[in-house]
């Protein structure tokens, strides 16, 4: 049984477009850290989810028995039901919230892009980790937490004040695993790096930018530090990823075909498959698709399509009555024939 | 066989009877037939019926036309009443048609002798015949390689010397890809100029008849007889079409050509070269060869691969064992439906018709189908932005020569890139020509592709005939 | 949740079958009742290879019937809908999807109020299916028979906004609609042969909201009865659910007859997805400014203008009977003979009642009369106005110019059935000759004097209590010795003239 949840750390939802966005938090926070982008985005018309990941947003000691497996599939189900609703999704995050953007990345190829506020991709160095884990082992489960780091007076973000020894432990391992994978990532990415920040080392936001196969925007703030979603450039993030966002997904490709997809439009075309032949079937067209990609991401909105290769029009006959056929060499070829009609098995419907 | 318009003047003149010239090629098909499989079904009554037919007209002194006596190999997916028309599928095994297609119509005025029915890939969809529902067509070149696709049947027949005529329908090459594998001449005309009443239709929007023969001259000559306006079909060009045999010896001389990179850089290096060959004899013929790039080539194939399923996958839809050809009987009307076709089928079609139905499928009707319709867009522009400096393209019509039988049937990726040089013109509705030029390093043929604006069949049988005057000989390595 | 105060809304969908002679696509006959399977051919058969060929007259009618709906004609394209199903000749129909011919219209209702017209279109009709089985119920059918000759039949397909609500308006806007169907020539508006079929769209919502509720739709009512009942069962069902507290599921639904109720007719939420995309066989379609402005130059009068004319021809009134009348001769097509007698000096109002009572009860034979009218023009000579300039002139009485009336369009009608056409047998009609035969000739004015006279002296006591008798009495004995005059001539005096000549005694 978890704690109540924080005043504004509450899960946030908006219904948009075919377009989605899923806006992932830091370790510690909670979605009050990404409300302001979050409703930007879904501003912008997209269909937003930004989910509470376990442990988060009520008290640490439901932070404590939680690792990167309980937040990643959290993340993964959340990305799961938003890309079964949308053509096409983006996937934004925070801090930790990056690592499991980039994470999610790596396992779905189809993720149309990415925008990254400081996420944590290279974990401390092995100094630090050993110091950590000395400590695990000596007993202790809590450190000094790591939230609210913003240069703006007045603004703070709603984070624990301390944090789970062992669930940060979790998180550089898995932060590993996510560096080591970067080369492929290849689709667009939106990077924002914090010149000044105290919690994720720059160096983070380097390797990424440089390891990433598909293009990357960098953009480096100035003024804020590292929740700068709720910093001085608050509005300039907000204001960039929309932009990116809206130009992104008018160009990305639509999801890919799935097993599913086949068996569906099997039935529409009235062929019935074995399951060998639905894999097979599935795989030779998800290739055929693929060469198609090219064309589904050009931005051709400006053009007509065509429908007739040549231009006719106004192609009429008189309403003159012209020779039938005759019955008896129609109903010839006609595999069943009762009472001069053609017989079919009986129907199961009606007429649509 | 001698070729057509000789023969057909022999016929006309009283020199040779037509009932012969049916009669040596009915014998030649028993004869040689066997090994190649071009024809599916042997017309051979009719046949003789039709020549009878036109020697009574000579006797009589009685015009009997411009193609007087000539045989023509029909592909089969051409109506021809009461003659079986399978469409290479077994949904249609059996199936003779009510009603003759219109260029039967028109063969048969023009005193043509309709021989058989050709062999095909399922509903024309293939680049290797090979998905034929009875057994592939052999390349008359080299028996273990495939003659092309769609129309390999008529390629063949006609590189065989069965008949110096054939039949086929190209929708994204299946004319001139098997004319560059066979070595012989394939035209797809501008689309409208040949009437598809009573072609059974594959995509509707790109699918044109047009000719095989075994030279330039030839195939100008079935194309006259055919191309004319047909009020049964609405997208049949308005007017009269130019005739176009004169055109032939017209020579190259101040021709425009532009050899366009974007139709020979995916291509095998011997047929590069013979390419490139071509552009020199065409040059040293009197042509103003230059490069011209047009980069919307390479969207012509996925634009292609979502148009041609979409429209096939209505098309095909009749087919469904109510009203003519295979029935399974099942307990309800859908189950016999799905039963029918599930059986009629081979897996290409299949694959194509829920390729089409995907991309036509709500969601996802913007992104695929209508996408690909304005990539079609693009692809016209670019051809206008080349023909304001070029009266014909030059360049490959297949990338490799004929490759072997089963060498690419489990890889329908690799099977579809044959069609890559040969798909712009389908989406635009322009007309472009094969014609023989030299062997690849194997020794096959290698056919060489002019592209022309629509309409402009005159100036690609100019270049054609240019071309096949300064080709190098047949069997000669590159 | 109570329903008390909740209105229906209802938006009907009306296939409308085009009355040309030969389908949309091909020249096969379009003809109704003749053997299966003898009016097809590849094209409406869907054989392969065939390809459609757009009927230049369905598209006239077409924009007759946008024109008469004061829609807008555009530039139009059409579409194929894709879905399997055994009477669907090619498992796709060609249809207009996104570019249809006819937008944006409306429908005046002869009490004063306007329902949209979304959309007018034009798509082929199906074949017919016979189910084979117990009952001949769908649902229990063994197995089923295709029938083609209706495949491809030119259809215009009439889509309403939802401004309809109730069952008697949608009833009012089928039967106008009707009416200018016909009145455009577009249709023979035989119902009873499927010329016109209706889908109603119908949901509850309470009065005052500005969203809709679920609908459910009815397809595939064939009578204006059926369509009336449907939509109230179905109002009323929806009603019922929503007072329970239950949902109204979008779907559609069968109307059974017999049964007086909607049934659900899909067995699963799969919704069909049709695929519409451009039909690549046909070509755009852009009628010209000038082909329109023929055609809507050619509109004849419409049932609204028909019935305000007749109003006019009353002297501007028209109250609950006259109004009656007045839609009834429209509806019937009756007007033109009306408007013909008043031509020829016959008062309007007669000629009306004449048209509406007496013609209107012989059916079939006195629309032959109109239909001549119709195609004669207004000059023509009819027998109705001859009779009906009789009865006014006093000629015939009013009993006698009916029974004169109906013996004239049956002998009409038997010479037309023996083989005679229209008009030789209308132009050998003889109203006056006939009335002769029956006996109904007219009075002489001192035959009548005599009866009158003679009657008199066979009522003295009467006749002095009418002489001097109160008002009251007056009229009531005046009412006794009209009818004994009547009596007396067998019918033949003429009421007004008995008044008279009764008058000139007092």
């Amino acid at each position: 049984m978890t704690a109540p949840i924080l005043p504004g750390a509450e899960p946030y939802s908006a219904a948009g477009d075919e377009r989605g966005a899923l806006v992932l938090h830091g370790f510690t926070g909670n979605p009050q850290s990404m409300r302001g982008l979050a409703t930007a985005l879904a501003a912008a018309g997209l269909t937003v989810e930004l989910p509470l990941l376990p442990g988060h947003g009520t008290a640490v000691a439901d932070l404590v028995p939680t690792g990167w497996d309980d937040w990643s599939a959290a993340a993964e189900a959340a990305y799961i039901d938003l890309a079964a609703r949308c053509t096409s999704v983006v996937v934004v995050g925070l801090s930790m919230g990056g690592t499991l953007s980039v994470w999610l990345a790596e396992r779905h190829p189809e993720i149309a892009a990415l925008v990254l506020v400081n996420p944590l991709v290279v974990p401390p160095d092995a100094e630090t980790v050993a110091f950590i884990d000395s400590l695990i082992e000596a007993g202790d489960e809590l450190a000094p937490g790591v939230g609210s780091d913003i240069a703006l007076e007045g603004a703070s973000e709603a984070a624990y004040s301390e944090l789970p020894l062992r669930s940060a432990r979790s998180l550089f391992d898995a932060a590993a695993a996510v560096e080591r994978g970067l080369g492929s990532v290849r689709c667009p990415v939106l990077l924002f790096s914090s010149v000044v920040d105290h919690v994720v080392d720059p160096v983070s936001g380097e390797c990424l930018a440089e390891r990433v196969a598909g293009p990357v925007e960098r953009v480096r703030l100035e003024r804020s530090y590292h929740v700068a979603t709720l910093d001085y450039d608050k509005d300039e993030i907000e204001r960039r990823t929309v932009v990116f966002v809206a130009d992104r997904l008018a160009r990305a490709p639509v999801r890919p075909l799935s097993r599913h997809d086949v068996v569906h439009v099997a039935s529409l075309a009235r062929l019935s498959l074995s399951p060998d032949e639905v894999d097979l079937f599935t795989a030779q067209l998800r290739t055929v698709l693929e060469h198609a990609a090219d064309v589904a991401a050009l931005d051709l909105a400006h053009l007509a399509p065509t429908a007739h290769p040549l231009p006719v029009v106004n192609v009429v006959r008189t309403d003159d009555p012209r020779p039938s056929l005759d019955r008896s060499e129609v109903l010839a070829a006609a595999p069943s024939v009762e009472d001069d009609r053609f017989r079919v098995p009986r129907i199961g419907g009606e007429a649509p | 066989m001698s070729g057509a318009r000789e023969l057909a003047a022999a016929v006309r003149a009283g020199e040779r009877s037509a009932r012969t010239v049916t009669e040596e090629a009915l014998a030649a098909v028993a004869a040689g037939d066997g090994e190649v499989h071009a024809f599916l079904t042997v017309m051979g009554d009719e046949a003789l019926a039709q020549a009878d037919a036109v020697d009574a007209a000579v006797a009589q002194g009685r015009d009997p036309g411009p193609l007087a006596g000539v045989p023509v190999a029909l592909k089969d997916n051409l109506c021809t009443r009461g003659i079986p028309t399978t469409c290479g599928s077994r949904i249609l095994d059996g199936w003779r048609p009510p009603y003759d297609a219109t260029v039967v119509e028109l063969l048969r005025a023009a005193g043509a002798v309709a021989l058989g029915k050709t062999n095909m890939d399922e509903f024309a969809m293939g680049s290797s015949t090979e998905n034929s529902a009875f057994g592939p067509t052999r390349n008359p070149r080299g028996l273990d390689r495939v003659p092309g696709g769609s129309s390999g049947g008529s390629a063949a027949a006609v590189a065989a010397g069965f008949t110096p005529l054939g039949l086929g329908s190209d929708t994204g090459g299946s004319i001139r890809q098997p004319a560059a594998l066979c070595g012989v001449v394939g035209l797809k005309p501008t689309y409208g100029s040949v009437s598809r009443y009573g072609l059974v239709a594959f995509a509707s929007s790109l699918d044109q008849i047009g000719p095989f023969a075994a030279n330039v001259e030839d195939a100008a000559l079935l194309f006259d007889a055919v191309a004319a306006h047909d009020p049964r079909d609405s997208t049949s060009l308005p007017g009269v079409h130019p005739t176009t045999l004169e055109a032939v010896r017209a020579g190259a001389d101040h021709v425009r050509v532009g050899l366009c990179p974007d139709l020979i850089e995916g291509c095998a290096p011997d047929v590069a070269s013979r390419v490139y060959e071509a552009a020199e004899a065409l040059s040293a013929a009197g042509a103003k060869v230059d490069e011209v790039r047009v980069p919307e080539f390479a969207y012509g194939l996925s634009a292609y691969y979502l148009i041609a399923p979409a429209e096939a996958s209505s098309n095909l839809a009749r087919y469904d064992g109510v009203r003519y050809g295979l029935r399974v009987e099942a307990d309800d009307a859908a189950a016999m439906n799905t039963a029918t076709r599930t059986a009629g089928f081979g897996a290409e079609v299949k694959r194509r018709i829920m390729l089409g139905t995907y991309a036509l499928s709500a969601g996802y009707y913007d992104a695929y189908y209508a996408q690909a319709q304005r990539v079609r867009t693009l692809v016209v522009q670019a051809f206008d932005r080349a023909y304001a400096s070029f009266d014909v393209l030059l360049g490959a019509t297949a990338p490799t020569t004929a490759f072997a039988l089963g060498a690419k049937v489990d890889d329908p990726m690799a099977m579809y890139m044959n069609d890559v040089c040969t798909i712009p013109s389908n989406l635009a509705g322009h007309p472009a020509l094969s014609v023989p030029f030299g062997s690849g390093a194997d020794g096959l043929p290698v056919g060489v592709q002019i592209l022309a604006p629509a309409l402009a069949e005159g100036l690609l049988f100019r270049v054609a005939g240019a071309l096949e005057a300064g080709a190098p000989r047949p069997g000669t390595r590159s | 949740m109570s329903t008390d105060s909740w209105e229906t809304v209802i938006g009907l969908e009306v296939h409308c079958e085009l009355a040309t002679r030969t389908k949309l696509f091909c020249g096969c006959r379009n003809a109704f009742g003749d053997e299966p399977n003898t009016n097809v051919c590849p094209v409406c058969l869907g054989l392969p290879g065939s390809l459609p060929v757009l009927n230049e007259y369905a598209v006239e009618l077409a924009m007759r019937i946008g024109a008469a709906l004061h829609c807008e004609i555009r530039a139009s394209s059409f579409a194929r809908k894709n879905y399997f199903y055994p009477d669907q000749a090619k498992d796709y129909q060609i249809s207009q999807y996104d570019e249809p011919i006819n937008v944006a219209g409306w429908l005046g209702l002869p009490g004063g109020s306007r329902v949209g017209v979304t959309r007018a279109h034009l798509e082929e009709d199906t074949g017919k299916l016979t189910h084979v089985g117990d009952g001949g119920r769908i649902g229990s059918a063994r197995h089923a028979l295709v029938d083609y000759n209706r495949s491809g039949v030119p259809l215009v397909e009439i889509v309403s906004e939802p401004d309809i609500r109730s069952a008697a308006q949608a009833r009012e806007y089928a039967s106008e609609l009707r009416g200018i169907l016909v009145a455009t020539g577009a249709s023979d508006g035989r119902l009873e042969e499927g010329s016109m079929r209706f889908d109603a769209n119908v949901s509850v919502r309470p009065l005052g909201a500005s969203e809709f509720g679920t609908r459910a739709e009815i397809k595939n009512l064939n009578s204006l009865r059926s369509l009336g009942r449907a939509i109230d069962y179905e109002a009323a069902r929806q009603m019922a659910l929503i007072a329970a507290g239950e949902p109204v599921h979008q779907e559609t639904r069968h109307w059974d007859e017999a049964a007086g109720r909607t049934e659900s007719m899909r067995s699963k939420e799969e919704a069909n997805d049709y695929r519409y995309f451009p039909e690549p066989d046909l070509v755009p379609l852009a009628p010209d400014a000038a082909w329109q402005e023929r055609v809507r130059a050619s509109l004849g009068p419409m049932p609204a203008d028909r019935r305000a004319e007749l109003v006019g021809l009353l002297g501007g009134a028209s109250t609950g009977a006259a109004a009656d009348q007045i839609r009834a001769v429209v509806d019937l097509g009756l007007d033109p003979l009306v408007r013909a007698a008043v031509t020829a000096g016959a008062p309007a109002a007669l000629a009306l009642a004449r048209a509406a009572n007496e013609l209107a009860a012989e059916g079939e034979a006195g629309l032959i009369l109109a239909q001549a009218a119709n195609e004669l023009g207004p000059g023509a000579d009819s027998p109705f106005t001859t009779i009906v300039v009789m009865e006014s002139g006093g000629t015939l009485s009013p009993t006698q110019s009916k029974a004169v009336l109906s013996a004239s369009v049956q002998a009409i009608s038997a010479d037309i059935k023996g083989g005679a056409s229209v008009t030789a047998a209308i132009a050998r009609s003889d109203p006056a000759a006939l009335a002769k035969e029956m006996g109904f000739e007219a009075l002489e004015a001192d035959t009548l004097a005599a009866v009158v006279t003679d009657v008199i002296a066979k009522n003295p006591e009467e006749w002095a209590r009418l002489v001097g008798g109160d008002d009251v009495t007056k009229k009531k004995l005046r009412g006794f010795f009209t009818g004994e005059v009547m009596k007396a001539t067998a019918g033949k005096a003429n009421g007004s003239e008995v008044a008279a000549e009764l008058g000139r005694r007092l």
